[in-house]
């Protein structure tokens, strides 16, 4: 019986459906450059962002370390020797107490994002998924 | 890619950044979609369906666990969704709210499965246009039960996964379908 019913079953499938195939993949296949083009955009112009931040950020950085008094304390470990031996551990309070932490953090950050969009494009370009569709002309 | 691929295998390469391996698995689904959405909805309907559910299959392709279930099952249970969906707004859809304690009559129990259709009715699923008429006045879950076992060769199992019943009741239900079918041709 089991069979039979299969086969009556089988005898009724609509088949032709290429057309509606053919119409879906170029729906996705649309979708799909547009979402690979929308990314491009936004990891460009991030990293662009972040690339153009780091330098300001850095120069503020270099700011915030010499008025904190960083480069002073670090040039009491090049001074002498007798006292880095008996006072290292003041020494090294002092170095990370005068970090400037929240230009440290803003240009750590900053760099992160530029070299973390820039794996990602290069990974969609590698993929070739970005060069065809995009029409640079 | 070969076509020959198993779901699965596609599947990974897709994730790797092969994405025009999706044309697979659209070619090995959308006819199987097509006739059990169909079936349901009416052959005008049915490919905005079969559209709907695929572009939701690729958005959702990442969150596809092989574990839980067969890919099948699983672009199975989206097509089923998206047409209860689609009957809900078109308000066409009588629900039919079937408890998981469905009543088993002791009499449908005792049938045994090979006397359920007998060869008259046997040679009368042989003519298309018949069943086909039949299978229209059938109840959805019914029709979907039928399609799904009989034209997909899909196990009660993974039929139960896709409409969301329990193995038991999904059996019980398949033997409903089939005296209810029977009925009709009779």
């Amino acid at each position: 019986m089991q069979e039979k019913i299969i086969k009556a079953f089988k005898n009724i499938k609509y088949n032709d459906t290429r057309d509606l195939e053919q119409n879906i993949w170029n729906i996705i296949s649309t979708k799909n450059k547009r979402n690979n083009k929308i990314k491009f955009y936004i990891l460009a112009f991030v990293g662009v962002i972040s690339f153009i931040g780091i330098i300001p950020s850095f120069q503020i950085l270099l700011g915030d370390l010499a008025q904190s008094g960083f480069y002073e304390y670090s040039s009491l470990m090049f001074a002498n020797n007798i006292y880095l031996a008996s006072y290292w551990k003041e020494l090294t309070f002092s170095l990370a107490e005068s970090l400037p932490a929240i230009s440290i953090i803003l240009n750590l950050s900053l760099v992160f994002v530029f070299f973390l969009s820039l794996k990602h494009l290069v990974r969609q370009i590698i993929n070739n998924q970005l060069l065809p569709q995009i029409n640079i002309a | 890619m070969d076509i020959t691929e198993t779901d699965e295998e596609i599947i990974i390469s897709y994730k790797n950044g092969k994405h025009e391996v999706f044309k697979i698995l659209i070619n090995r689904y959308t006819s199987s979609l097509y006739n059990f959405i169909a079936h349901t909805v009416g052959k005008n309907d049915a490919p905005d369906i079969v559209q709907e559910t695929l572009i939701k299959v690729w958005k959702n392709i990442n969150k596809y666990n092989p574990e839980k279930a067969s890919f099948k099952t699983w672009i199975f249970t989206i097509a089923k969704n998206s047409t209860t969906d689609f009957l809900r707004k078109k308000r066409s859809l009588l629900f039919f709210e079937t408890n998981n304690n469905e009543e088993t009559s002791s009499t449908i129990e005792n049938i045994a499965d090979d006397n359920l259709l007998p060869e008259e009715i046997l040679i009368k699923l042989e003519d298309k246009k018949i069943l086909m008429e039949a299978l229209e006045k059938l109840r959805k879950e019914y029709q979907e039960i039928l399609i799904l076992h009989y034209q997909e060769e899909m196990t009660f199992e993974e039929i139960g996964l896709i409409l969301n019943k329990p193995l038991n009741t999904t059996k019980s239900m398949h033997r409903r379908a089939i005296l209810e079918l029977r009925k009709f041709l009779s």
